[in-house]
């Protein structure tokens, strides 16, 4: 849902020992994802979802070397299998990153 | 050939053609809610897009095909506490365009809807703590500029003037009834449902409005309303819109707020002649099987050269190129329908 957002690719090589840092970084390269990303307050905005090498993680989570960030929304709603779908067809890869 | 831009749940569609052949294209930004359309001074098409995910975003077009979005949108400032829901509406006045907001509020932008600055006489009203949301939040969704003078509406809380470039601004309800508030009970300055609405150009102080309490007009710049519904099968509904050319006026009556449909399912345009005095069914073409839909007050729009359209929840749109004398439902059906606009 986001790539009308995104000036370059999908895919986006960021900086940063933290989440926070990755995206601080990823809205500089960026800038207009920072309102669909984070709220007002700076947090990840409800429905956002970080996963960093695979696991759930939040704005303080410790970003490793060569570390891959994926960032999707959250699918709510429908069946098992229609979610599912849903899921594949609109996530938002935007991730990884050499950090 | 006429174009509509047509905003939906589900994204942006294009209608073009004419008589019964139409084509569709789109969705444009599929997933995103189409919220408004609008022109910055420069003729660049703007179109507002929302997400429950992703918050707001405006996108920029030279010819509603290729489409920028700006990097920053109209945006609450941290210690506000307030959220970015929805962008409402554009207005564009001169060098200016206005955007009104979802929570309620105010931006205004000097470089076509790139960067955004807020009205803060607006929004840090010293009324505010006092406002409330209605059904569809809380939000600006009407805009009049005419010189120094600028009237916003805010639903559930009212309409407020300014008389200083929008430095500052005093509710202007006075005949207007508060939705929820006992007759005997003392007026609220704020609490006021306004839903749409209509000014006439040529004389500013000349305003019709299609409250959630009623139909009403002012001649004096909403100092004074009062209620016009001569006519009409019901008084609760969203649109209200004046073609400037004929000075004819337009609304489209819902039964209730508890049940926001047409009276017996008989979806029609009113149009009134004589600036509200009285009302009838614009013209002709109806459906005359039930049509259990809604319109909103962003999906009527027209060109003030007898061609208007309107879209309904339902995901149907509605045209008539004669100056309301007569109605057609074109054949093709996109997603609930939030926003309308023809396209020059």
């Amino acid at each position: 849902m986001l790539g009308h957002a995104i000036k370059a690719e999908l895919d986006v090589e960021v900086e940063g020992s933290t989440v926070r840092d990755a995206l601080a970084d990823l809205f500089e390269k960026e800038p207009g994802l920072r309102s669909h990303l984070v709220d007002e307050q700076g947090e990840i905005r409800p429905h956002v979802s970080v996963f960093v090498d695979g696991v759930q993680g939040s704005l303080g989570t410790t970003v490793g070397h060569r570390a891959s960030i994926r960032i999707l929304h959250a699918v709510s709603g429908g069946s098992l299998a229609r979610r599912s779908a849903g899921y594949v067809q609109h996530r938002s890869d935007l991730a990884p990153i050499d950090s | 050939m006429t174009r509509i831009a047509v905003g939906t749940e589900k994204g942006a569609y294009l209608f073009e053609g004419s008589a019964r052949d139409w084509q569709v294209s789109g969705p444009v930004f599929p997933g995103w809610k189409v919220t408004s359309f609008g022109e910055a001074p420069d003729g660049t098409h703007l179109a507002a897009v929302g997400s429950n995910w992703f918050g707001v975003g405006i996108q920029r077009s030279p010819d509603f095909d290729r489409w920028e979005q700006t990097d920053t949108p109209p945006t609450w400032p941290e210690a506000s506490g307030r959220k970015m829901e929805q962008v409402w509406t554009f207005h564009t006045d001169g060098d200016r365009v206005w955007a009104g907001v979802a929570d309620a509020g105010l931006f205004t932008s000097d470089d076509g809807g790139v960067n955004w600055t807020s009205v803060e006489g607006l929004n840090d009203h010293r009324t505010r703590e006092h406002w409330q949301p209605g059904f569809g939040g809380l939000c600006a969704h009407r805009i009049f500029t005419s010189g120094e003078r600028q009237w916003v509406a805010i639903s559930a809380v009212g309409v407020f003037r300014s008389e200083d470039e929008g430095s500052s601004w005093d509710p202007k309800n006075d005949g207007v009834d508060a939705v929820g508030v006992p007759e005997d009970a003392p007026r609220p300055e704020v609490g006021y449902c306004v839903h749409c609405l209509a000014q006439d150009p040529a004389n500013p102080d000349r305003i019709w409005r299609q409250d959630h309490s009623g139909v009403y007009r002012t001649y004096d710049g909403g100092d004074n309303w009062e209620r016009i519904e001569t006519g009409l099968p019901a008084n609760f509904g969203f649109v209200m819109w004046r073609d400037d050319s004929s000075a004819r006026l337009f609304t489209i009556p819902l039964e209730a707020d508890a049940n926001r449909v047409p009276v017996d399912g008989r979806l029609r345009v009113y149009a009134s002649d004589d600036d509200g005095d009285s009302w009838n069914v614009a013209g002709g073409g109806w459906s005359q099987s039930p049509q259990f839909t809604g319109v909103l007050r962003g999906a009527f729009d027209g060109d003030d050269e007898g061609t208007f359209c309107f879209g309904t929840t339902g995901g149907k749109l509605w045209l008539t190129v004669d100056n309301g004398e007569s109605w057609d439902e074109l054949p093709p059906t996109v997603p609930r329908i939030g926003a309308v606009r023809l396209i020059p």
